[in-house]
């Protein structure tokens, strides 16, 4: 304060011409400020109640699908559902995401590659999380290989992919030329996995063994 | 000044400054103001802005030997590691939580209450057993709950991208028929002794070949230490210990181990009350005096018909589970002896201990006299120590150390950075031994610890730099190195002109061995030889595949593949969906680690 004020009238008498200016303001900015305050509070524990729910969907989505066995009908159409409510109700979560991919892997072990395909569509079409993206991606062309639609699955795996996902991207292009009896591009496709897996430290089953399938006739 | 502020407070004006003061505190609570305080000075690392305190850090090292996952003494070499572990967790835990990831309070309470380790004897949660489990651990319940909110986020995102992992029915089929084709060849092998005399070398090529391979001939930097090791079980060794000690030292560890305990229940009810019961009970233990089973009679008696099929064996129990006078009674009995009977949950008792969870006197007698001696050195052992450290100090030289501590200076050979002598290669010790005030200026190490048990002190008494051997100090070994290679190159042309005239329908004599369906996975032959097999196109109609693989010890090995054919595995391919969903799992998660830590921002203080 510029000057000093020696007692109580002379304040008593700043504060109601203070008062008398900003009393109006002063009170509606401590309501906005009281309802902002409990607004967010509000959010908050709404928010807090969407996890819990989203966590304990994801839970009984684990614990329908830990063993690996493949699941009755009734399973399956649970496994679904989790997957549907997760992704309408938490759209935009990890859960509803990495709960695509569950429900995908489910219907490949139960032969059904079209639900597959859709629910790994889902997730590389809308998902937030872009490592989430890539993984639906390189799963998406196992099962395209695995359908005989090597150009469909080659196309997918254009582009840039995490890199703990390259050895894996390369092997998985490999299986297409490879189907498509490109096998020059195939056998350099496995060798560059060999060569990023070696690289990077990254894990790698069985390409060795198909490298060695492909060995060129003329070497010997 | 306060006088002042005292003054003015009376007035209106400050008074509405308190009373802001005051609604802030309400709303937000004291942690606002926690947070203005609190510098950052107080983490071990930040992860994208988020502090790891050293607390945090401390307590999980504390945890961890408590466990016993760390022994003594290795807490500062482990601290970098946990450092990374907590790094690795926040920022799992930060990609979850910002998923829209987490793990709510009533999850918790449901996850705790059906852990088995927080059971009682009956199966049911126990608080009792919560508090006395987390102390082990080192937790407070609140420090608990908030580990396993992170942890279970964690696995929750873990095994998401597990459970998406699989294998196509194409995947699964190729890599089985693959793993399951067998191939029969022949092989020979050329050794350099087939060469007859070895190579001529001369001068030129020697010296050439050093110039080519410099690397080959370089010496790391290297010293040459003084220095003093004071070791607790040398000490230790010349101490007489007797056996009446050790005797008594046994009974006293034995009090606290738990016991195998068999128990006749004697239920009091309806049908039986006390007295009656008690006059069971002493009906028993005449029998028992007069030399008849206990688990005869448990079978006969004991109203409790889980254990009574059993002789009344309860297992080892572990002190603190029935409460204090069934601990006093077992306590004071001798392996084979019968408690007088106690009461208690509404039941006489007759308690007999049948064994100890802890191998017998003799089994234990040498461990035992080792920690007598051990702790019976201590005195000793800590006062060289404090004067191991005072001289070491002070003085320009070890040997006057030496002296004063009676303790023998020794001397290394030339050694580097990387070596992997004791005990220079423990933790810090080349350290200390490389530092600036050891190497440069010439000064005493520290006195290093190597455990709890040991000190070290050390100086250099001679230091030499990297260097790349001279020509002449390494002459036979360049000379080795380049007959190697002459022999080797002469194999591998001798192996091609091989190959050359068998592929033409000539027939050389050669000292074929055969391999008849072999596997990849097979054991014989060698490793190598098996894999360049495997390597080879398959045989056609012409005839057999040739092919030559130089084996690392110099010798040459030449294939003709004859036949390729498959084994009956019906397992490989449930192995293989096992396999290959595994490192489906792996590369997900793996890939995800890297991702994170690539872009996140990481500081370590």
């Amino acid at each position: 304060m510029a000057q000093d004020l020696r007692d109580d009238d002379e304040q008593l008498d700043a504060l109601k011409s203070w008062w008398k200016r900003h009393g109006t303001s002063l009170v509606a900015g401590v309501l906005l400020a009281a309802a902002g305050i409990f607004g967010w509070n509000a959010w908050q524990s709404h928010q807090a109640n969407q996890t819990a729910a989203a966590s304990q969907a994801f839970d009984q989505l684990i614990a329908l699908t830990s063993d690996f066995n493949v699941l009755d009908d009734e399973q399956r159409a649970q496994v679904d559902q989790l997957a549907e409510q997760l992704s309408d109700d938490h759209g935009g979560t990890l859960y509803a995401e990495l709960a695509r991919l569950i429900q995908a892997r489910v219907a490949v072990d139960a032969n059904d590659p079209d639900t597959a395909m859709a629910s790994l569509r889902q997730v590389i079409d809308g998902a937030k999380h872009d490592y989430v993206k890539a993984v639906a991606r390189l799963d998406l062309a196992r099962v395209q290989v695995d359908r005989q639609q090597y150009e469909e699955a080659l196309a997918n795996l254009e582009g840039e992919l995490p890199e703990g996902l390259l050895a894996q991207q390369a092997n998985v292009r490999g299986d297409a030329f490879q189907g498509l009896g490109r096998l020059d591009e195939a056998r350099d496709a496995y060798r560059t996995a060999l060569d990023l897996a070696k690289q990077h430290d990254l894990p790698i089953y069985g390409v060795q063994l198909k490298l060695d399938d492909l060995a060129p006739q003329e070497a010997s | 000044m306060l006088q002042d502020i005292r003054d003015r407070s009376k007035g209106w004006g400050a008074k509405i400054i308190v009373g802001v003061i005051v609604v802030v505190f309400a709303l937000f609570g004291l942690e606002s103001l926690g947070y203005l305080l609190s510098g950052s000075s107080n983490d071990a690392a930040t992860v994208n802005g988020e502090g790891i305190s050293r607390q945090t850090l401390d307590e999980e090292l504390m945890r961890a030997m408590r466990m016993g996952q760390l022994p003594p003494g290795q807490e500062q070499a482990a601290r970098g590691q946990f450092l990374d572990q907590l790094i690795q967790r926040e920022l799992l835990s930060q990609y979850a939580h910002g998923g829209g990831m987490g793990f709510s309070d009533g999850q918790i309470d449901q996850l705790l209450v059906g852990l088995p380790d927080f059971h009682d004897q009956s199966g049911r949660f126990s608080s009792q057993m919560f508090l006395q489990r987390l102390a082990q651990i080192g937790h407070t319940p609140e420090s608990f709950r908030a580990y396993l909110r992170e942890d279970m986020v964690i696995r929750q995102l873990q095994d998401g991208f597990g459970l998406a992992s699989f294998s196509t029915p194409s995947e699964r089929s190729r890599l089985a028929s693959l793993s399951n084709e067998t191939r029969s060849f022949r092989y020979a092998t050329l050794s350099p002794s087939d060469l007859g005399e070895s190579p001529s070398v001369d001068e030129a090529e020697l010296q050439a070949y050093y110039d080519a391979h410099q690397a080959a001939y370089l010496r790391p930097e290297q010293v040459r230490l003084d220095y003093i090791l004071l070791d607790k079980s040398m000490l230790a060794q010349n101490i007489e210990v007797n056996d009446q000690e050790l005797r008594e030292e046994y009974a006293r560890q034995a009090a606290d181990v738990p016991r195998q305990v068999s128990d006749i229940v004697i239920s009091i009810d309806d049908q039986r009350d006390e007295a009656g019961a008690r006059e069971l009970a002493a009906t028993i233990q005449s029998r028992l005096a007069e030399g008849e089973d206990f688990a005869a009679l448990a079978r006969e008696f004991s109203d409790d018909s889980a254990s009574a099929g059993r002789g009344g064996d309860l297992g080892s129990v572990t002190p603190g589970i029935f409460g204090d006078p069934f601990d006093s009674t077992i306590t004071a009995l001798e392996v084979g002896q019968v408690g007088e009977p106690i009461l208690f949950d509404g039941a006489l008792h007759l308690l007999k201990v049948t064994g100890l969870d802890m191998p017998s006197f003799d089994d234990l007698r040498d461990q035992l006299a080792d920690q007598q001696r051990m702790q019976r050195i201590d005195g000793e052992f800590q006062q060289l120590a404090q004067e191991l450290y005072d001289q070491s100090f002070t003085a320009d030289d070890l040997s006057s150390v030496a002296e004063a501590t009676d303790l023998p200076l020794q001397h290394s050979e030339w050694i580097s950075r990387d070596t992997d002598q004791a005990p220079f290669a423990e933790p810090g010790v080349m350290d200390a031994a490389f530092s600036s005030q050891v190497l440069e200026e010439g000064f005493n190490s520290d006195v290093l610890e190597l455990g709890d048990d040991r000190r070290l002190v050390l100086r250099v008494a001679e230091h030499r730099d990297q260097e790349t051997l001279p020509f002449e100090q390494v002459r036979d070994q360049v000379r080795e190195a380049v007959i190697f290679e002459k022999n080797r190159s002469a194999l591998a042309q001798r192996a091609e002109q091989l190959i050359e005239s068998l592929r033409s329908g000539e027939q050389p004599s050669v000292d074929w061995q055969r391999a008849d369906a072999v596997g990849r996975d097979a054991q014989a032959p060698e490793r190598a030889v098996i894999d360049a097999a495997f390597s080879l196109p398959r045989p056609q109609q012409e005839g057999p595949r040739y092919g030559r693989i130089a084996l690392e010890d110099g010798r040459e090995v030449v294939i003709a593949l004859d036949q390729v054919g498959t084994r009956d595995d019906a397992a490989a391919e449930g192995q293989i969906a096992t396999s290959l969903r595994r490192v489906e799992a792996q590369s997900a998660v793996g890939g995800l680690f890297k991702e994170l830590n690539e872009r996140a921002e990481i500081e370590r203080h």
